[in-house]
């Protein structure tokens, strides 16, 4: 299995004089790691080689991503080592939802995946092009983004991410306990 | 650096503007909430996709920013 990413010529001009202005073309090989039961992650080997043809298909390989699972988090460390406050803010919400809980389980394979953007330089600057977000944690449900750490946390002290799991058909331990709540 | 974003941020015409800076040993961090009639019927990621746009130069030094987007009739509701 392997990706490739090229970057806008744009990209590369912000990138230091020491690269011509050409897209930078990477051929990403990827294997399957379950370093700890409570997630999944895709660690990436690069192999780099320029290219004169400028391409924008490096958001296409960030849609393939967003599409794997269900829940997909681009971070800084993963959800056992968080390396950065926003994102393990991130990482214990879905805890407290029963997300990380269940992707440890392993029942779907599908539910939950984090890749972390500091291992990934080209992974981190096409995320930010692909989700129009210059920061981390970025957050995708279904394929569709939601957000980062401040909204994940209004939606949480709002209910609405609740509400929004229970929609997906993921479900929310949390929804589990207010409906127990009401009885 | 505080001054450059709230001067940034007038442009949205907002009712109301509160910045801190929490920065620390890891860098720039601010705290920023907006309210402005600008958000009003758009969700909360386009919100802060406006902000981002203004701060887009800002950004690039800023290790943190958190920011809270509201529209005018969200911020009378809290206020009150």
């Amino acid at each position: 299995m392997g990706f490739v990413l090229k970057f806008p010529v744009r990209f590369l001009t912000s990138l230091g004089g020491s690269l011509k202005a050409s897209s930078l073309k990477v051929a990403v090989s990827t294997k399957h790691l379950v370093a700890s039961p409570t997630f999944s992650q895709f660690n990436y080997i690069i192999h780099r080689q320029f290219s004169d043809t400028p391409s924008d298909n490096s958001v296409n390989n960030v849609s393939d991503l967003v599409k794997g699972s269900r829940i997909v988090l681009f971070m800084k460390g993963n959800p056992n080592e968080p390396r950065c406050g926003f994102s393990n803010a991130v990482c214990r919400i879905l805890e407290m939802h029963g997300i990380l809980e269940k992707a440890s389980k392993g029942d779907d394979p599908e539910l939950f995946a984090s890749y972390d953007v500091l291992e990934n330089e080209e992974l981190r600057a096409a995320a930010k092009v692909f989700a129009d977000w210059p920061t981390f944690p970025q957050l995708y449900f279904d394929g569709e983004f939601i957000g980062g750490c401040d909204i994940l946390l209004d939606m949480h002290r709002s209910g609405k991410l609740t509400e929004e799991l229970e929609r997906l058909g993921i479900g929310s331990a949390l929804a589990k306990v207010s409906d127990k709540e009401k009885t | 650096m505080k001054d450059q974003i709230e001067q940034k941020l007038k442009s949205l015409n907002p009712l109301h503007i509160e910045i801190v800076d929490f920065s620390d040993g890891c860098g720039l961090k601010f705290d920023v909430k907006v309210v402005s009639q600008e958000f009003e019927g758009k969700s909360l990621v386009d919100r802060h996709r406006i902000v981002h746009r203004l701060l887009e130069e800002e950004m690039k030094s800023v290790h943190a920013l958190t920011l809270k987007t509201l529209a005018p009739s969200q911020w009378s509701l809290k206020s009150s």
